[in-house]
């Protein structure tokens, strides 16, 4: 091997081997940005779908997506006889079944994904409607009294700021829209949609944002999960102008929104890869035609063509490489702190570690095989050619 | 004493411009084990494409090239590669050192190629230098030495793998009389000591004094030889070859 030799050649054009190593970065960055997002808006987006495992959500259906599964969504509007009505279906657990408003606080950074802060009203003691199996962090995750709230953790990190920087917990008490209500439970690890919530009586939020006698939404819990198909076909021919949504029914909404998201975001991806492949492929192609004698001479004093081409491949693998390593704390950076309102952990780039690896190898090959293709073909005479 | 090298009616020609020039044409040599042998000729005459010939760097147009009584022309790409690497030294005029790697690695990269192992690797480069006179000098750059130094890296680098030919292409060409005289005589000592093989391409009669024969090389053809090896006085021996060159 003449690896060796690849890194004095990178340290011989110190300036050069620079700008190469910040060029990739910048593209390495940006691709673990779009990659890091794309995980984490995946994995929030099925998070979500999962939570609602044997449950049915109906909402009001709107002219233009209304079968997507914007499970927040603050722009339906269902009168509470209609959510009565579909609360007395047979079939249905009514003690985990509940009417819901949800009114958004924060906006979302994009669409399909939970507001950054949502308020949710739902019935008190019904909870496990909207709670599900969730655990609690600290306090109690059922509702007692109207001026009660149970905050998730990203919601209990939005009121910190409003808490003069203090913690908030239990017995802390937040302003939602002009009111004090007193934090009685906080949610453990949590999907997004509910990490962000600031749960309260349905009363409560209908009187803070002035929607008496109305609802965004009506969950149900179906008490034999195989009769959910049932279920929602009695739903659909008893009301009209609903939107009624099974696991399986947010699943593909999600399937296909991810689908058209991921096919964009690998364009994107595959175009800042290819971008950093050309960077790196044209300064070793540089290189090699500056070292032609060199390898002339190599050749004519016994080098075999595999030991050159890992000596050009080994170059252009440890730019690629010490490109990925500068990348990589950029990208961090970014997520972070230009991001972690929007965005809960920086996992989505952590976790794709070894992708990174595979990348910075594969970009690295990549742009190694026309130069070290240019050079295992340079002749042992060319170490002449210059006398 | 075995043959090393032999040629077999060998011929070169070089499109260029769309002629075909024959740079070697129909050469005849046979080369025996621990020779010191001198190629000259003017500028021109073919010895340089002759010995890249022999070194396994080119293929001749016609003819047959045998190193050890094996054809060159049956050998693949990495068949040559590994005669160039484990049996033949090459010495360059302008000394083709690697420019990033210093004195020692210069020497020592190429017993890579001849699958030596480190520590040896590491032992014979220390001891070659120290033949050399560049014990000193190891971690320089070949930038910060002069010219004969370079050429002793050069020389030192040539005998790494312990080949048993050395082809050294006008090893004195850039250098001043005195470190000349160095360079041949440390050939000349390769020859005695080691008793392995040197091929020598020069266009200096002086320089070729050094050899135990001399071929004189023209228009690609052989036009005369003398043998040195025992004549007390080579410097009418080389005259009388000088005229023959000029005729």
């Amino acid at each position: 091997m003449l690896l060796d030799l690849a890194w004095k050649n990178i340290w011989r054009r110190k300036l050069r081997s620079l700008l190469t190593i910040l060029g990739v970065a910048s593209a390495v960055q940006l691709y673990l940005m779009v990659h890091g997002v794309m995980g984490t808006y995946t994995g929030e987006i099925n998070g979500q779908v999962n939570a609602f495992a044997g449950r049915i959500v109906i909402q009001q259906q709107v002219e233009s997506g209304g079968g997507k599964s914007d499970l927040t969504s603050s722009t339906s509007s269902l009168m509470e006889e209609t959510a009565e009505a579909l609360l007395a279906t047979g079939g249905i657990d009514r003690a985990a079944s509940s009417a819901l408003l949800f009114v958004p606080i924060a906006r979302a950074l994009m669409p399909y994904i939970p507001p950054a802060v949502v308020a949710v009203g739902l019935e008190p003691g019904h909870e496990a409607a909207y709670l599900g199996g969730l655990k609690a962090a600290s306090g109690r995750l059922t509702l007692e009294e109207p001026d009660e709230v149970i905050l998730g953790q990203g919601a209990a990190e939005y009121y910190r700021s409003e808490n003069n920087g203090d913690p908030v917990g239990i017995r802390s008490t937040i302003p939602v829209g002009g009111r004090t209500l007193k934090v009685v439970g906080i949610l453990g690890d949590a999907p997004q949609l509910f990490a962000n919530a600031v749960i309260m009586p349905l009363p409560t939020a209908q009187a803070i944002f002035d929607r008496p006698g109305t609802v965004t939404s009506v969950i149900l819990t179906v008490q034999n999960t195989g009769a959910v198909e049932t279920v929602k076909s009695s739903i659909q021919a008893g009301f009209s102008g609903l939107t009624v949504s099974t696991q399986d029914d947010m699943l593909r909404s999600a399937s296909s929104i991810l689908d058209a998201m991921n096919s964009f975001m690998s364009i994107i991806e595959t175009s800042i890869l290819t971008v950093a492949v050309i960077v790196v492929m044209i300064v070793v192609i540089v290189s090699v035609m500056e070292a032609r004698r060199e390898i002339g001479t190599l050749r004519a004093v016994g080098a075999a063509r595999w030991r050159i081409f890992t000596m050009v491949a080994g170059q252009s693998i440890v730019l690629s490489m010490m490109g990925t390593l500068v990348a990589l704390p950029i990208a961090l950076f970014f997520v972070q702190w230009g991001m972690s309102d929007y965005l809960s952990s920086v996992t989505g780039v952590l976790q794709v570690w070894w992708q990174i690896l595979v990348t910075a190898v594969g970009v690295g090959l990549a742009a190694s095989i026309l130069p070290a293709w240019q050079a295992v073909r340079v002749d042992p005479l060319e170490s002449l050619r210059y006398e | 004493m075995n043959m090393i090298v032999e040629t077999k009616n060998v011929t070169k020609t070089f499109g260029m411009n769309g002629i075909a020039v024959e740079a070697v044409r129909g050469i005849d040599l046979q080369v025996r084990e621990g020779e010191f042998v001198a190629i000259v000729g003017p500028s021109g005459s073919g010895k340089s494409s002759l010995l890249h010939l022999i070194g396994a760097m080119d293929h001749p147009t016609s003819g047959e090239v045998f190193f050890r009584e094996r054809p060159l022309s049956r050998m693949n790409d990495g068949a040559r590669t590994d005669l160039r690497a484990r049996e033949i030294g090459f010495i360059f005029q302008t000394f083709n050192l690697l420019p990033m790697l210093n004195v020692f690695e210069n020497v020592e990269v190429v017993m890579r190629f001849g699958g030596l192992a480190k520590r040896e690797r590491i032992q014979r480069t220390e001891s070659l230098l120290k033949t050399v006179g560049l014990a000193e000098r190891m971690r320089h750059l070949p930038n910060r030495l002069s010219g004969g130094e370079r050429q002793r890296v050069a020389v030192a680098r040539a005998l790494a793998n312990q080949p048993a030919l050395v082809l050294a292409d006008e090893p004195t060409g850039n250098l001043d009389s005195t470190t000349g005289t160095g360079i041949l005589e440390l050939l000349r000592e390769i020859c005695n000591s080691r008793k392995q093989t040197v091929i020598m391409v020069t266009h200096d009669f002086r320089a070729a004094s050094y050899a135990d024969r001399v071929l004189v090389l023209r228009d690609g053809r052989i036009r005369g030889e003398a043998g040195l090896k025992g004549v007390t006085d080579t410097h009418k021996t080389l005259n009388q070859l000088l005229e023959l060159e000029l005729e």
